[in-house]
């Protein structure tokens, strides 16, 4: 998801992770999260207490584009196609049918999908009746709402007749065919991730119950379940409950074991309030934050509380952007030519910045575009250095050839707060020593993408600027990844993601190809070849893979993360013991 | 007094009107824009036009500000927006459409719950301590009562707040988990889940009541009447508590009614702290999200709650000093 929005509220002990990072340990490797065979067997009941710092975004499947609304959703609702969180390595980022009868048939052009709806699934009261073909048209119809619109519709638009609808020349999307338990997509041109998108909750059915409701807010406080759990209270910026849908039937739920009877959220806390609740077993889960810097040191090596923590690779990365067009360019500085850019990537020392975020727990120094947990991801670094500290010589080498022998000053954005800020303070130390300096402009919070970043015509204000982005699916999710940041045909005036304007014919060619391809293999090696010749172009210095942590309480079982939601599997969970 | 009550209550008015608009002015000239925030990435220009239409955000300012005393329907409830209905919508909130005035009121208990208690605590606590510093100035415990000022005053409430937490709750489970139990479900429990919260605020305010009661008795003890009234063979006791507690005390009703008045409005840190669901923790989350309608509503609900104990603590002031008299 774009902009790290889904990133969770991080603990800001500013002084503290710095210290943590350099005390070293090996909280930066990746622990396994709790397996099924080792927790014992699966026990039925309780109570999942889960606390949160903030809201959800939505509970509504139509508007909910959050790591949060994403793993919540995972409790009521089901789509055609969802992930298998049983299964293990790159087969958890296959999709798998879910309300799907069977595998979906595919037309040799790969533009038509046609789905057979698993008969059984029946609706939460006060919803009636099973899940229908036509629901799942009522679903994405409810994508287009005026008032509401959804964030999926850059998606839906790939369905024939999508965007004559939303303007309001149709009253039908003309690609959405339901008819009886069959439904047919047709796209407006080939997509080879298009399960993996429908694995997106924007996708879920909607009972025709929810017709009474206004899309967002209002609906949010009433989703009605075709899942194993429904709503059954939301009080927004304080509490949720959700309760078992007494319809749902596991024999028609592969994916979804639903092992405990309820699950409660409470909102409002502080992350440090929220970690010593955790560990003093009073609650079993966060629903938004990670622990706070402090502890991870202490987590990760006390013999009881390392089995409760994890550190999961999200997809996510993290990167400075870089102007490549005269539009960006400066009487002083450049950055359109190239090698301004390179200079850039080679100066900048990556172990200073991941210690800037919180050191290993928080990521792993980045070279590429596409992150590790993504079709088509190759380790390689085409500005390596030793020990990812900076390559000094290089970088000075390649600003004399660009013309800059005594140095140069860039315009820089990025966030004024939190590890935001240190990463300003490092990246300015590292690129110091080539003679680069950056002139700061920082903003509070999301005001660096809604007043700088994705407005193209402050092009001069952001020749570099910190960015970072999520991935909205794993696996085949390269197009919610390079299309909006890195294609030139997705720039657009205000809310604009490709911020450095990098505008490369070719790849724009590739990326069309690579979605189109219906053989993964080839698909995987076009998109590897789309990153390499990107990063040859270096409109990014990416610099981290990010990582999250994640805590448990000592009677959660089975936890299981997945790059579908970043989130643990609360399906899978399972409570020990398993009162209240 | 009638007279003066009614001017007092016209100003109310008047100074609520001044703070509408400097909350509003103040919305505006702060960076981020609302619609932007909410709609999905890579919206198009037509629909963040969409968002902002029903956040009436595409209206002039002061169009804005006047939808806001009474205004059209932007979010298809049917019922009017406007302070100046009755009774009085404050709007909806941009992020999840509640009516703001049914989340304030919604969350006012757990305010008022945290702002009842602390007082009753900050007054146990710092008044005996500053009666019992006033009496024996400069000796050891008027000292160790001025040192326990000056910690108060010092010590920071998030700080406060999580090391108590961490020392009770955590490490010796003495208190229960931060959270809010409604005192009509279980008043004890209640009490004790509000407990740590209720020291949080009372050590620091009472630490300013300490030295607020140990300064006036002082000054109060050098008086001519106190002076004669020892003279005139009354007990300490009697002087102390006649004539010098007395006088001494209506200072300290005057910064009770604002303190709690300002509680009123939301105890911000303590209640996220410890995860009160109160106004204050709303406040929080309206203005990371720019939430208009919800700043702008808390804004007036705590400014209008601080005014009328002003006014109230007035009146009191000059039925319990003769010497007060309001023309």
């Amino acid at each position: 998801m774009h902009r790290l929005k889904v990133v969770k509220v991080a603990a800001i002990a500013a002084c503290l992770a710095m210290v943590l990072a350099a005390c070293g340990g090996d909280g930066g490797g990746e622990t396994p999260p709790a397996g099924g065979g080792a927790q014992g067997q699966g026990v039925k009941g309780g109570t999942l207490r889960m606390v949160a710092n903030a809201d959800v975004d939505y509970l509504d499947t139509a508007d909910a584009y959050s790591t949060v609304g994403f793993s919540l959703e995972r409790l009521y609702s089901r789509q055609l196609y969802s992930f298998d969180s049983s299964k293990t390595g790159n087969e958890l980022n296959v999709p798998v049918p879910d309300l799907a009868d069977g595998a979906a048939q595919i037309s040799n052009d790969n533009t038509t999908f046609t789905f057979k709806i698993r008969k059984g699934v029946k609706w939460a009261p006060p919803g009636t009746g099973e899940v229908t073909a036509e629901d799942f048209v009522r679903g994405v119809k409810r994508m287009y709402d005026k008032t509401t619109p959804s964030g999926g519709q850059s998606y839906s638009n790939l369905i024939q007749g999508a965007e004559e609808f939303a303007a309001g020349k149709a009253k039908e999307i003309s690609g959405l065919v339901a008819s009886g338990d069959t439904l047919t997509i047709t796209l407006k041109k080939p997509a080879s991730d298009f399960l993996s998108i429908l694995s997106m909750p924007f996708f879920s059915p909607v009972p025709k119950e929810a017709e009474k409701y206004k899309v967002g807010a209002d609906y949010s406080k009433h989703v009605i379940g075709s899942g194993p759990y429904t709503l059954k209270e939301y009080v927004p910026t304080k509490s949720m409950e959700f309760i078992r849908n007494t319809n749902w039937d596991p024999a028609t739920d592969p994916l979804r074991k639903a092992w405990v009877d309820r699950v409660t959220v409470r909102e409002g806390l502080e992350p440090d309030a929220i970690q010593q609740t955790i560990e003093s077993g009073d609650a079993d889960i966060s629903m938004d934050t990670i622990p706070p810097n402090a502890a991870l040191q202490r987590l990760s090596t006390d013999p009881q509380l390392k089995q409760q923590f994890s550190v999961q690779t999200t997809g996510c990365t993290r990167y400075f952007t870089m102007g490549t067009t005269s539009a960006s360019d400066t009487p002083q500085a450049k950055i359109s030519d190239v090698k301004v850019r390179q200079a850039v990537n080679y100066a900048l020392d990556k172990v200073a910045l991941q210690r800037a975020r919180g050191g290993p727990f928080a990521g792993d120094p980045a070279s590429t575009v596409l992150t590790p947990t993504l079709l088509g991801y190759q380790k390689f670094d085409l500005y390596p250095s030793a020990d990812f500290k900076g390559d000094v010589a290089k970088a000075k080498q390649l600003l004399t050839e660009a013309g800059y022998p005594n140095g140069i000053t860039l315009n820089y954005v990025g966030t004024n707060a939190g590890a935001g800020a240190r990463v300003n303070t490092a990246a300015q130390a590292s690129l110091q020593r080539v003679g680069i300096t950056l002139k700061q402009k920082l903003f509070s919070g999301f005001a660096l993408y809604t007043d700088s970043l994705g407005l193209p015509a402050k092009a001069k204000e952001h020749q570099m600027g910190n960015a970072g982005w999520c991935p909205d699916y794993p696996g085949d999710g390269a197009r919610s990844f390079i299309v909006p940041l890195l294609d030139s045909r997705s720039i657009i005036p205000a809310g604009n993601s490709n911020y450095g304007l990098y505008d490369n014919a070719d790849v724009n060619t590739k990326i069309d190809q690579a979605l189109a391809e219906p053989d993964q293999a080839k698909r995987g090696a076009l998109w590897g070849e789309i990153d390499k010749q990107i990063m040859e172009d270096a409109p990014w210095a990416p610099y981290l893979y990010d990582k999250t942590q994640f805590f448990w309480s000592k009677r959660v079982k089975n936890w299981i993360w997945t790059a579908w939601s970043n989130e643990a599997d609360y399906t899978a969970m399972w409570l020990n013991p398993n009162t209240p | 007094m009638v007279r003066y009550i009614i001017r007092r209550l016209i100003w109310v008015v008047i100074l609520l009107f001044a703070i509408s608009v400097l909350t509003f002015s103040m919305f505006f000239l702060l960076p981020g824009d609302p619609a932007q925030q909410s709609v999905p990435k890579g919206a198009t220009p037509e629909t963040l036009a969409q968002v902002r239409h029903r956040m009436g955000l595409d209206q002039p300012v002061y169009r804005q500000y006047l939808n806001f005393l009474h205004g059209p329907d932007l979010v298809g409830n049917d019922k009017p927006s406007g302070v100046l209905n009755w009774p009085p919508n404050l709007g909806y909130s941009f992020r999840n459409e509640q009516p703001v005035l049914d989340t304030i009121l919604d969350r006012l208990p757990v305010t008022a719950s945290l702002a009842i208690g602390a007082a009753f605590f900050w007054l146990i606590i710092g008044i005996p301590i500053g009666i019992l510093a006033a009496l024996r100035p400069r000796s050891l415990r008027d000292r160790a009562a001025m040192g326990f000022a000056l910690f108060g005053v010092s010590m920071p409430v998030f700080l406060l707040g999580i090391g108590l937490l961490y020392i009770f709750y955590f490490k010796l489970r003495w208190a229960p988990a931060p959270s809010y139990v409604p005192f009509w479900e279980n008043p004890l429990s209640w009490a004790n889940h509000l407990f740590l919260a209720w020291l949080t605020i009372a050590l620091g305010t009472a630490a300013l009541y300490t030295r607020m009661v140990r300064g006036n008795m002082m000054e109060v003890a050098g008086e001519d009447y106190v002076r004669t009234a020892r003279a005139k063979g009354l007990t300490e006791r009697r002087v102390v508590g006649k004539h010098i507690l007395r006088s001494s005390l209506t200072p300290v009703v005057t910064m009770l009614g604002l303190d709690i008045g300002t509680l009123l409005g939301g105890a911000i840190v303590t209640e996220r702290v410890f995860g009160l669901p109160g106004v204050g923790a709303t406040t929080i989350s309206a203005i990371a999200e720019s939430d208009l309608p919800v700043i702008q509503g808390v804004v007036l609900f705590a400014a209008f709650f601080v005014i009328m104990f002003n006014l109230i603590v007035d009146v009191v002031y000059a039925a319990l000093d003769p010497r007060v008299r309001y023309s």
